[in-house]
């Protein structure tokens, strides 16, 4: 193997990371490492086998497969060095990455960092539904690895819980595969993932949806045999005598996702207790020099588009630094202030053009979205489930007071 | 009749650690011994429900005082102690035996501190009474000390600083894996001749001249001798041997919550608050995780109401808060619920006596803790078999020691450089949140473990915070492959638990197939 010293090297190989890796070899650096756990490039793009991929970043309706391998294509094409089937074991804040493979454990000790392992769904045991432990219980995305990769189904009488894309994803998908999707039941009174969604995989499939409800309880010792679902009142706790036995034999849980960033903190990055995921500057820094991250281990993005664009920042910004650029200061702080529920990047060196990225708490109407004083926009409605984004140009940021110190971002009902 | 499929000297029901424990222990001789399992994998009952850990002084006080509310007036607290009992006897000898058959065996264990804390008047007075109780019992019951607040906060940072006192043991408690216990017993045990048999229920139990006849759900075992270990189902296992059972069994649940290895620095060992009747409450560090009892003890009609109840959760997170405020929901990573057996006629022992109506048949109905007494429990039923006219002849070839599968997270690079290098699979992590390699679970695989959770239980794969959602596939594939079954024959536990229900298009077609 080569011995010259890994200038970049990325953990993960979805959508993020190949981005990553792309852009720090076409910024210059001469080695790039690509890391990745599964069998294959992409991560999870290659069981996302429905449509809505690329329509921001190729202005072409694509999918997931189809998006992945125009990447897929370009690391190959672009020199950058593969190991599949490697795990990173471990990682110093000194940038001392130990990985393992079929050829052995070694560490290595690259210039930069890309941390793009993306993120992993919310379980059972998380949100504690009562119950036996039966068979027949599978978060969404699992059921998806089983149903599009590995070519089995988990069930043929399926209840979902949660509304996120993956679960209304996989209504669909389930459908067409000639199984019955009883009900889709959420705890909020509003479906969670994207609008497009709702209407193509649930309206266009007559598939019931049950909001202001949960499952209270999972029938089945051995497999599962139903589940009760009961309305919610306003504090979510279940009304009793809306109880509801739904006879299946399977639950999907698409009840969230929760960034991955072990590693991180075992390298003792500093994580948003909100998002979960890295406390990060403009060119996705974190609090350790030489570590930068990007994708869906730092938020939850809504759109495959957006982890290739925070992708490719990470790893210009990572080239630059393996290249000998000293990291600059993380001056002022990005704050969620009013119905903002998390701003990234967190920190701004105000050096430089930024684009900002926020989800709101609560669905809105006629909202003006603010940067302290330095930029104001109108918006018609706003809803947790699709991101907002914002540019900070340099003009903008000629606009930050000497010595501020944060900078609050709100989104206030107009009027 | 049916022919049997076999035909042993020793037939054992139930597959936990009483079970495991005595067939090891027959295994010693030249006998033939069948242990039969009705789930489809060891441990399936209470010892997997089991808080597990092996313990001894400090927290054997703390369960005796709990009577001290019925004593009369002045009675000294002595009275609480009765050492003559089987269940006294064996808590004090296996505590000492165990070190040497972990070993042995190659069990995960680690002593960990126990720390008993009282913050209010009540519990002090409580507290003290264990002391002063230990104290007056002497030996390893009082090998404990009493220590303030400072020292508290100093050996467990995390603890509700309102603390005022403590009584702190460092040596009271081993921290083991209970199902590892028991398949590290059976795993030898089956090293030196024993037969198990999962997936087999008994239905029934019949004589045939000098010879009993154990029927199964998988056929009939011909046998001299029974032993009935099938703890929570021993009263009915007992009654297809014959009428005049004069005990019966009693049920309560508890729920256990386990926390993310990432919380595994808020304490240092196991920490409580002082016995109160009908509940425990402990926090304690299992393995890199934090395990959390907080329960009370509700009572249940079945042995395996393993149903977890939300609120039970919930009220256990709140108490668990007042021994480390800093725990937080967030970081549950699994809830589960345990079935604690008592019978009815020997409130504080085990009842291991030859059934009435069949002397050839040994009841071994034991009470928690059972792990603790496991080992000087195995000798004892031997010795009553023996007694009983069972002729123990030992084998000069009697092999006691047992390997565990690599535990390749807890390995040095060096180590796993040079198991990789025997068998590249070893470098193939499969379980990302608890490193679990390809290699360990075709070995686990290898070993008897043939379900998802045989898997888990045996390497910690799908045990750890995402529950399977990355590993688990690949864990069924892998099985497929090695026990060369299709996919959709993979099971969870038992034979009525698959996991996948057909291939992909399978509806589809039979759907075109009913429209022709």
């Amino acid at each position: 193997m080569n011995s010259d010293p890994i200038d970049v090297l990325v953990i993960g190989s979805g959508p993020a990371g190949m981005a990553a890796a792309i852009e720090a070899r076409e910024s210059g650096s001469d080695r790039v490492l690509l890391v990745e756990r599964a069998e294959e490039l992409g991560g999870l793009l290659s069981q996302c086998i429905h449509n809505g991929f690329g329509l921001i970043y190729f202005n072409e309706d694509m999918t997931g497969p189809e998006y992945g391998q125009r990447f897929v294509e370009k690391v190959m094409d672009s020199k950058i060095e593969v190991l599949l089937e490697t795990m990173v074991l471990r990682l110093t804040p000194d940038r001392k990455v130990t990985l393992c493979n079929r050829n052995g454990v070694e560490t290595l000790n690259p210039k930069s960092i890309v941390l793009a392992m993306g993120c992993r769904e919310r379980t059972r045991e998380s949100i504690v539904i009562p119950g036996y432990r039966p068979a027949g219980i599978f978060t969404a995305g699992t059921a998806q690895r089983w149903v599009n990769i590995e070519g089995y189904l988990p069930g043929k009488e399926i209840v979902i819980l949660g509304s996120g894309d993956v679960g209304m994803i996989m209504a669909r998908r389930l459908t067409l595969e000639g199984a019955r999707v009883k009900a889709v039941v959420e705890i909020l009174p509003y479906i969670g993932g994207l609008i497009r969604n709702e209407v193509q995989c649930l309206y266009d499939f007559n598939i019931p949806v049950l909001v202001e409800h949960t499952v209270i309880n999972i029938h089945g010792t051995q497999r599962v045999s139903g589940v009760t679902v009961a309305r919610l009142d306003q504090d979510k706790n279940p009304i009793p005598g809306t109880e509801k036995f739904l006879e299946c034999d399977t639950l999907l849980l698409s009840v969230g996702l929760i960034p991955e960033n072990e590693l991180s903190f075992m390298a003792g990055v500093n994580l948003d207790p909100i998002t979960g995921g890295p406390i990060l500057n403009e060119r996705m820094e974190t609090n350790l020099p030489g570590i930068f991250a990007a994708g869906n281990c730092v938020h939850v993005n809504d759109l495959v588009d957006n982890v290739t664009l925070e992708g490719e920042k990470a790893g210009q910004s990572a080239a630059e630094h393996a290249s000998g650029k000293a990291s600059p200061k993380m001056g002022i702080k990005l704050e969620a202030g009013e119905n903002v529920r998390y701003v990234i990047p967190q920190m701004l060196t105000g050096q430089r053009e930024v684009a900002i990225r926020l989800r709101v708490k609560e669905p809105e109407k006629d909202v003006i979205l603010k940067v302290g004083e330095l930029m104001a926009k109108r918006l018609k409605v706003v809803k947790p489930s699709e991101m907002l984004h914002l540019v900070l140009s340099e003009k903008h940021l000629k606009g930050i007071k000497k010595g501020a110190v944060k900078l609050v971002v709100s989104c206030q009902k107009e009027g | 009749m049916n022919q049997p499929i076999l035909e042993a000297d020793v037939v054992i029901i139930g597959g936990g650690v009483t079970g495991a424990a005595i067939a090891r222990e027959l295994s010693r001789y030249k006998l033939f011994t069948v242990l039969v399992e009705k789930g489809g994998e060891l441990s399936a009952g209470q010892t997997k429900g089991s808080l597990g850990n092996i313990y001894t002084g400090l927290n054997l006080v703390g369960s005796m005082i709990l009577k001290s509310v019925l004593l009369p007036p002045g009675t000294p607290l002595t009275e609480l102690y009765h050492p003559h009992t089987l269940h006294t006897k064996w808590c004090e000898e296996g505590f000492r035996e165990w070190e040497s058959v972990l070993n042995e065996l190659d069990i995960k264990h680690r002593y960990v501190p126990l720390t008993i804390i009282a913050k209010d008047e009540n519990q002090i007075k409580n507290l003290e009474k264990i002391r002063d109780l230990g104290r007056q019992l002497g030996g390893m019951y009082a090998d404990f000390e009493q220590i303030g607040r400072e020292e508290i906060l100093t050996r467990e940072p995390n603890v509700n600083p309102e603390v005022m006192t403590a009584l702190y043991a460092p040596r009271h408690v081993i921290d083991i894996f209970p199902p590892e216990v028991a398949i590290a017993l059976a795993e030898n045990a089956v090293e030196n001749g024993c037969k198990f048999l999962l997936n087999t229920e008994v239905v029934g139990i019949s004589q045939s001249g000098p010879h009993q006849i154990v029927q199964t759900s998988r056929g009939s075992i011909k046998t001299d001798f029974i032993v009935n270990a099938a703890c929570g189902w021993g009263d009915k296992i007992c009654d297809m041997a014959g009428g005049g059972r004069n005990w019966g069994l009693q049920y309560r649940k508890t729920v256990m919550i386990i926390l993310d290895t990432r919380c595994k620095g808020l304490v240092n060992g196991m920490v409580r608050w002082p016995n109160v009747p009908g509940r425990l409450d402990l926090i304690q560090r299992r393995e890199d995780n934090i395990l959390i009892e907080c329960g009370t003890y509700d009572p249940t009609d079945r042995p395996d109401d393993t149903y977890t109840i939300r609120e039970d959760v919930i009220k256990s997170m709140e108490m668990a808060k007042t021994i480390i405020p800093s725990i937080s929901e967030k970081d549950i990573i699994n809830t589960f619920t345990g079935v604690r057996v008592f019978n009815t006629r020997e409130v504080e022992d085990h009842i291991v006596e030859f059934h009435p109506a069949n002397k050839k048949f040994l009841n071994v109905i034991i009470r928690l803790p059972g792990i603790i007494g496991a080992l000087p429990m195995a000798r004892h039923v031997v010795g009553m078999l023996q007694e009983d006219g069972c002729r123990l002849v030992k084998k000069d070839d009697f092999r006691p020691f047992r390997k565990a599968i690599p535990r390749f997270r807890d390995l040095s690079d060096e180590m796993r450089n040079r198991l990789i290098g025997d068998d590249p699979r070893y470098g193939h992590v499969v379980c990302r949140c608890e490193t679990v390699t390809e290699g360990q679970i075709v070995e686990a695989i290898r070993r008897g473990g043939g379900t998802e959770e045989g898997i888990r239980i045996r390497t910690r794969a799908g045990m750890g915070r995402c529950k399977g959602g990355f590993c688990g596939p690949r864990v069924v594939k892998i099985l497929a492959k090695e026990l060369n079954i299709p996919v959709t024959e993979v099971k969870k536990r038992s034979l009525d638990s698959p996991l996948l229900l057909c291939k992909s298009k399978e509806l589809l077609l039979r759907d075109e197939k009913g429209i022709a």
